[in-house]
């Protein structure tokens, strides 16, 4: 463990870009996101605690400024547009490109608490106690969140029956329902 | 007496399995690993990303501590 916050905050600093992108779903407005977050913890690091989970504290700075903004501004948290999500430049192949486009397309629709809770909890690979610690909420309802957001993206991309492994293994996976730019609606 | 043999069948299926309960379970466990394998690698895109300089210049202000 690093005596240094500024390691710290160095090595959690591609974590905490991909979770404010994917809370905001513009590359500019999550980097001035984390900016905020990383000023936010230097001016408070004497508050953090030696020995406790550094990257759960500075996401826990982060993404209260981003809902402290959400109550300030509810323009500022408006659903993540098609014009917002980049375009994957590095799909092998144009038919993965586009589902995978179909599946941004899709997160994007969902509320940004459901969002969190997937991202924290699928990718970042936090605990449900820890997620729910950062999300400032009960774990029942951090793993509603994650439930609510996992039904949602398949009822859009209406998936079911697929099998990653053998789609790995053929090269191509079943091409989803194409997901228009309005799907779904913005809800809190 | 009634012939309970010749009873219409009124059960609503909860005391008997359903056929596709099984392979509903098995699509919606498949289906996990798909959605988290997703997030997972659109979360990656942008950790393998370079972080930008205007962010690295916050911490280079820092007094470096011997």
């Amino acid at each position: 463990m690093s005596t240094r916050i500024d390691d710290d905050i160095l090595a959690c600093l591609p974590h905490l870009r991909a979770f404010a992108r994917s809370l905001t779903g513009n590359r500019d407005r999550a980097d001035d996101l984390v900016q905020d977050a990383v000023l936010r913890a230097l001016s408070a690091a004497s508050q953090f605690t030696p020995g406790t989970n550094f990257k759960a504290w500075i996401f826990t700075i982060l993404r209260n400024l981003y809902f402290n903004e959400f109550r300030r501004n509810r323009a500022f948290m408006r659903p993540l547009e098609t014009a917002d999500l980049e375009t994957h430049a590095t799909a092998p192949a144009q038919q993965a490109g586009l589902e995978f486009d179909d599946f941004r397309r899709a997160f994007g629709t969902l509320p940004a608490e459901q969002r969190e809770a997937l991202v924290l909890v699928g990718a970042d690979g936090f605990r449900y106690e820890e997620a729910a610690a950062i999300c400032g909420c009960p774990i029942g309802t951090i793993k509603s969140r994650v439930a609510r957001a996992r039904g949602e993206i398949e009822r859009l991309l209406g998936v079911g029956g697929r099998d990653p492994d053998a789609a790995a293994q053929t090269g191509r996976e079943t091409m989803p329902r194409r997901v228009s730019a309005r799907a779904g609606r913005q809800r809190q | 007496m009634t012939d309970k043999r010749n009873r219409a069948d009124t059960g609503t299926g909860k005391d008997r399995a359903r056929p596709d309960e099984p392979r509903k379970r098995a699509r919606n466990g498949l289906d996990e690993r798909w959605l988290e394998k997703k997030v997972h690698d659109m979360y990656q895109e942008v950790v393998n990303e370079p972080v930008p300089d205007d962010i690295l210049k916050i911490l280079n202000r820092i007094p470096k501590l011997s």
